[in-house]
């Protein structure tokens, strides 16, 4: 019966609800980054001896493995302080008296860590050993952490022996239903590199290194294409605190025409990315989320294919990024954030115009957008407006028609078996089959 | 364009087939004795010569069999069968697999897709129905094209290539993008062009391509079987446990890969028990990858190599045999030694 003398409503939290409700909120794959964030911390806090390197991460790592029985993450990344995890680094978001992090981190809320094992595992063994400091492991049994009595939130440590090897192991066994599945499909494998590739590319760039299942994530550069007709827009400014970074620009070969259907491998490039304290948030994002048909701006559409945009948010304190606990979505509602999103607007309306410009002297363009050199995005610094290529319109303005017939699917095989392409649509077909008899038998 | 195989080959005559077909049986007896699979039914492409059903049937005693062949030779297939309980389903394999009705699914299947051709999205659909409705201890088998250069578009000489327009690209294309293993993949250019698995290595990173995307299908599927312990029932996530990882020349590099589907303890069952004797890969996912392409042999050469055996040692061996005046590379000798047993003895006929 609920006590009504004190008149007060009850509003404690419950184990359970960081143990099954908000981990359905996150991926695995991000999960797994949560725990890669820290390494990376880890590695910023120590960075001071190698400053003024241009590979300042250079030395330290972090290396997953996993498989259908286990999980671990291990770095040499520094490790936490005893004390630090008696009062903070296991507590359930960060306590408004912890110390002053990292500048520039990507660490924030005090939840990815037990988050991560939570959503992995019902066992985990997490041993660290700061310089100078104690060696401890910290041993998590989800079920009996549960059963604990409602008031008893903490967890018991073991002081190890040292290694000397200053950085922290995260074990998770008896993984949970689901995820040992995923762990044994080895497309999860070769995914999960390609996107720590993608979303750490910044901090790899810099000398950091992750290895997972014994596989060295390979640095990813993010290039924008450059000519004399063409060079990527760059703007650069200070807001709140954060100083932002906006560059956009073409990625690849613009589309003369919009294909019937795309796999995702084919456009995993275009879009918009968002990328605070160099981690990689939104990644070729072709949603509401960036620009595309937020507040009346137009739908991300195939006709935009080729095109990358990019905003760097940084800030020594990370709390004033517009990222959400996990660090895959952006705080739509912030105002730093909608403040980009009226510049990054402007730059997508450019091109978007001159996708259609294009359309009336594809040959003039195609020419225009040709012989182009590679620009890293990272270190693009001179402010502009997105140059491109200044068209007249063709003289005579040339009509299209559609042209339909079908043929037999034996035939269609035949085809693409002879071209060695077998990934070609029936459009694709019809179009170089139409060119081929345009430049064979008139010479065009 | 040219004619169906079995036009051109005797699909009985060709011994790197025949030692690869000796190694798939010879897993498949073993799941026989551990198992029991004499009640599965035999799923494949017989075309005229039925060499694998008649084994299904020999070595596993399998008697309900379908063959699927095309409409236009699907009457003397019909003429051609060696059992009467082979019944030949006339059409398309994708067509004929989406006709397969609940009855068809709810038997396990040994499936042998042995196509003569390319990957293409017809095969990857037919992969795909069958990942998504055959039941748990069936075991499915696809034998593919795997030239590299049966997949590289033609581009001019002089164009770097993007990479939908290499041989990884298009494979990739087809089965979906977390197929790559990380060591095929490509270096990238400044420019943004990509390199090529190359020629030799490409049946390997094809069947590695091939078996992931099989066991990812299965894995995202999200099927289940009710496995019964005791007076407790639980749902146990069906799985894919590669057992099969071969290359041969044909002509051109065929690869055969292919699994069992399992759930709960059969995973271990097929994995250790059946797959105990398979050699695997360094992170243990996959059998790894063996080359059949044994040279044509002169009898004498064979009967002259089979007086060395048997032998414990492959270097022994190989030392005998060239004692014996055979003028073999040593590559050839080893491969000898190692499938001798399997290789086949011509004398036999299909009666």
């Amino acid at each position: 019966m609920a006590d009504r003398s004190d008149k007060k409503i009850h509003a404690n939290p419950t184990k359970d609800f960081f143990v099954k409700m908000i981990t359905r909120d996150i991926d695995l794959e991000d999960c797994i980054f949560d725990l890669l964030d820290n390494a990376v911390d880890g590695a910023r806090r120590n960075v001071h001896t190698l400053a003024g390197s241009d590979k300042p991460l250079m030395g330290f790592e972090a290396s997953i493995t996993f498989s259908k029985d286990r999980f671990e993450i291990v770095d040499n990344c520094g490790g936490i302080r005893l004390s630090d995890a008696i009062d903070y680094a296991f507590h359930f978001g960060r306590r408004p008296d912890s110390p002053a992090d990292v500048e520039g981190g990507i660490g924030l809320y005090g939840i990815g860590m037990k988050r991560a094992i939570f959503k992995i595992g019902q066992s985990a063994k997490v041993t660290s050993e700061a310089t100078n400091d104690a060696c401890f492991t910290v041993s998590v049994d989800v079920a009996a952490w549960e059963a604990k009595n409602d008031d008893d939130w903490d967890f018991e440590y073991e002081d190890c022996v040292s290694s000397k090897a200053y950085g922290t192991a995260i074990e998770i066994s008896t993984l949970n239903p689901g995820i040992d599945t995923r762990f044994g499909d080895p497309t999860f494998l070769n995914d999960l590199i390609k996107l720590i590739a993608r979303d750490y590319a910044f901090f790899i760039d810099k000398g950091f290194v992750v290895n997972v299942c014994g596989n060295r994530v390979p640095s990813f550069q993010y290039w924008l294409r450059s000519n004399a007709a063409l060079e990527p827009a760059f703007e650069e400014y200070e807001d709140d605190g954060v100083k932002v970074r906006i560059v956009a620009g073409l990625v690849d070969d613009l589309p003369d025409d919009i294909p019937e259907e795309l796999s995702p491998e084919k456009v995993d490039r275009f879009g918009w990315y968002v990328v605070c304290n160099d981690r990689v948030v939104l990644a070729a994002d072709k949603t509401d989320r960036t620009v595309w048909g937020e507040d009346g701006f137009k739908v991300w559409h195939p006709q935009y294919n080729g095109f990358a945009g990019f905003v760097f948010f940084h800030a020594d304190d990370q709390r004033l990024l517009p990222w959400t606990t996990t660090k895959r979505e952006v705080d739509g509602s912030s105002p730093l954030y909608r403040r980009a999103l009226a510049k990054m607007k402007l730059i997508t309306s450019d091109f978007s115009a001159y996708t259609n410009r294009r359309k009336g002297n594809l040959e003039a363009a195609r020419e225009a957008e040709r012989g182009v050199t590679q620009i890293d995005v990272y270190h693009v610094e001179k402010p502009q407006a997105l140059k491109l290529p200044t068209l007249t319109q063709a003289t005579a303005k040339i009509e299209y028609v559609n042209i339909i017939y079908k043929r037999s699917l034996p035939e269609i095989a035949e085809i693409r078996d002879h071209l060695g392409n077998r990934t070609m649509s029936y459009k694709e077909i019809g179009v170089y089959t139409f060119d081929y008899f345009m430049k064979m038998e008139l010479g065009k | 364009m040219t004619g169906p195989s079995f036009e051109r080959i005797d699909y009985q005559l060709r011994y790197n087939k025949h030692i690869e077909r000796k190694l798939v049986f010879d897993v498949l007896s073993r799941a026989q004795q551990l198992i029991g699979i004499q009640g599965h039914r035999y799923l494949g492409f017989g075309s005229m010569w039925f060499s694998d059903f008649r084994l299904a049937h020999r070595v596993l005693g399998l008697h309900e069999m379908a063959s699927m062949e095309r409409e236009k030779h699907a009457a003397r297939a019909e003429f051609n069968r060696p059992y009467r309980s082979i019944e030949v389903k006339s059409g398309f394999s994708t067509d004929t697999l989406r006709n397969f009705n609940a009855k068809d699914w709810s038997r396990p299947l040994i499936a042998w897709l042995d196509y003569d051709g390319c990957l293409e999205s017809y095969v990857v659909k037919d992969l795909e129905i069958l990942l998504s409705n055959c039941a748990s201890s069936s075991v499915v088998i696809v034998t593919l094209n795997a030239a590299r250069g049966s997949y590289r578009p033609k581009v001019p000489s002089t164009a770097p290539r993007a990479r939908i327009n290499t041989a990884l690209g298009q494979v990739e294309s087809l089965l979906g993008g977390g197929v790559v293993p990380p060591r095929f993949e490509p270096t990238v250019t400044a420019g943004g062009m990509h390199g090529d698995v190359n020629q030799l290595d490409f049946p390997e990173f094809m069947a590695e391509a091939l078996l992931s995307f099989m066991s990812h299908k299965l894995a995202a599927s999200g099927r289940q079987v009710e496995i019964v312990h005791g007076a407790e029932t639980q749902s146990r996530p069906l799985c894919f446990v590669p057992l099969f990882n071969f290359c041969h020349k044909d002509g051109v590099d065929m690869v055969t890969i292919g699994g069992a589907i399992t759930a709960g303890e059969g995973e271990d069952l097929w994995r250790n028990k059946v797959g105990g004797d398979i050699k695997r890969t360094e992170d243990g996912l996959f059998p790894r990858h063996q080359r059949l392409d044994i040279a044509p042999l002169t009898l004498k050469e064979k009967l002259t190599l089979d007086a060395c055996l048997p032998h414990s040692g492959e270097d022994e061996f190989i030392q005998q045999a060239k004692n014996s005046g055979l003028q073999l590379q040593d590559q050839e000798l080893s491969k000898y030694w190692l499938y001798h047993q399997y290789f086949p003895v011509y004398f036999e006929t299909p009666l």
